[in-house]
């Protein structure tokens, strides 16, 4: 029984448990992500067989370096984005909040990458450096990255009200898989997905609580 | 052949010192900026600033110090007008064309004083170094206005939802309408909408009413015909709102590329009339620059330090 009971803890020592962050879309940043062209889908919602036609390409081994299969390039997509600030008001006055340009940022880049395609950076996952450079994408924008905005508001929340403003926006997407190979072996392989934001729209919706 | 040798060598060492000199020391830099409408609706005990993004192809040149610059100036044909440095912070890198350029947002602090708002129809800015050339840059247009107050004074009419439309002008993005949702708790009647911008106006016998909007659609399939984006009058509006919300789409003409503004809703309420103020809020936010954008740009050169 005592031997029993050491092992089941040292598989519990030694097991990583991975637990991954679910979003809808796979993007931290993005609650809602609609490609125009509906023949596509987002990297999440892809089945293993619409996966398998970049599998077939890139497991045939190769001498050296990566091999990529786009499953599409730079689709048109729309998306409903991040909420920059929601205010409740519950007091019976009026209430002024100041936004300043340090707190707004906008994302204007995001990467979905497989874990063996990706590297921990200072803030958060990046895109692999050397897929990068073999997928044209430009070294300082490897990970999610953020526009600041030049942006200083003034809202007044009403009493009894909520106050949020939300940003929609669109841009492209382009999603793929590669496999990096050393002397016929394959080294790495994942799937990926960038999503390029183009134009950010702000709304301001005011409700009853 | 033997004696040729040394000499085609030290040609060539010298060629690669030449170019990597040359490289090293840049004899120009190329400034650029994205003119558009900078507009602010702020409380008179309020601070004003304003924020210019300027594009240079060199990262961390003397330009981009802040302790460089002497003097700033805003100025057009008609007002000339003195600016504090507040700050320059390095945004992003940015791709123009095929060239890499290096955004800076420089912050201002604009004191308006006693006039109430400070207009620059086309306005300049004039940066003075202490060593090497001005950069003197054309912006677009300033409209600085002063309220004296938020929103209104009676409590009747409240903006529930804000939104803008965006279509493309010239091939170039812009904001071309505005959605608003307002709710009243009594009658009320709009006798005008003021866009507080130096060149861009609202179209106000063209104002529809609209229950939901996207950001993009088409102008021309919300209003039911071909709208012509930049000429038309003002024109004059009476609407009258009941009590409960209403949506309407106001159409913008554009005259020069426009993505923040505020506006002021003049109504009557029991006879009377009354002034709401919005305070300046951000529609769009273009993160790319188009080709139609980067044939309008203006690109400066100055000598590097």
């Amino acid at each position: 029984m005592k031997k029993t009971l050491v092992i089941i803890i040292f598989i519990i020592l030694f097991t990583t448990v991975k637990l991954n962050a679910y979003t809808v879309t796979g993007h931290d940043e993005f609650y809602d992500i609609t490609i125009n062209n509906t023949k596509y889908h987002l990297l999440v919602n892809m089945t293993n067989e619409e996966k398998s036609a970049g599998d077939k390409v890139i497991n045939k081994s190769k001498f050296w370096g990566w091999k990529h299969y786009y499953y599409y390039i730079d689709e048109p997509m729309t998306y409903i984005g991040e909420i920059i600030f929601s205010r409740i008001n519950n007091t019976s006055n009026d209430v002024k909040y100041n936004y300043s340009i340090k707190e707004t940022k906008s994302i204007s880049k995001s990467f979905n990458v497989s874990d063996k395609l990706s590297i921990k950076g200072s803030g958060g996952k990046k895109i692999n450096l050397s897929l990068a450079n073999d997928l044209g994408i430009d070294i300082e924008n490897t990970e999610t990255t953020s526009v600041v905005e030049s942006l200083d508001y003034s809202v007044i929340v009403p009493a009894h009200k909520k106050v949020t403003l939300y940003t929609t926006g669109e841009g492209k997407i382009t999603c793929g898989c590669s496999a990096n190979y050393v002397f016929w072996i394959r080294n790495k392989k994942g799937y990926w997905e960038i999503v390029d934001v183009k134009t950010i729209y702000y709304k301001l919706v005011e409700e009853d609580i | 052949m033997k004696k040729l040798l040394p000499i085609i060598l030290i040609v060539i060492t010298l060629g690669i010192c030449i170019i990597i000199l040359v490289k090293s020391n840049p004899q120009y830099i190329v400034v650029t900026t994205i003119p558009t409408s900078y507009n602010s609706i702020n409380l008179q005990e309020d601070e004003d600033c304003l924020d210019v993004i300027i594009y240079l192809d060199y990262k961390d040149s003397y330009y981009t110090k802040k302790e460089n610059i002497i003097s700033s100036t805003l100025y057009d044909d008609e007002v000339m007008m003195k600016v504090q440095l507040h700050s320059i912070d390095y945004l992003e890198k940015h791709k123009i064309g095929n060239k890499n350029f290096y955004a800076y947002n420089f912050r201002f602090k604009v004191v308006i004083g006693d006039n109430q708002e400070l207009v620059l129809k086309n306005a300049r800015l004039e940066l003075c170094y202490s060593d090497v050339e001005n950069i003197d840059i054309y912006i677009g247009s300033i409209y600085f206005f002063k309220a004296p107050f938020y929103f209104d004074e009676t409590n009747i009419v409240e903006i529930k939802e804000i939104s803008g439309i965006v279509n493309e002008v010239d091939g170039i993005k812009t904001l071309v309408g505005m959605y608003l949702k307002i709710r009243c708790t009594d009658i009320i009647t709009i006798k005008d909408i003021r866009l507080v911008d130096a060149n861009n106006y609202f179209s106000l016998s063209e104002v529809v009413e609209v229950e939901e909007i996207n950001a993009n659609d088409n102008m021309n399939e919300l209003l039911g015909y071909s709208y012509d984006y930049c000429k038309g009058t003002i024109g004059t509006i009476d609407m009258t709102l009941q009590k409960g919300e209403k949506g309407i789409v106001i159409p913008i003409k554009t005259i020069k590329t426009l993505s923040r503004t505020g506006f002021i809703i003049t109504y009557v309420y029991d006879g009377n009339l009354y002034n709401y103020y919005y305070n300046d809020f951000i529609f769009f936010k273009d993160l790319e620059i188009s080709n139609n954008l980067q044939k309008k740009l203006e690109y400066y050169s100055y000598d590097f330090n």
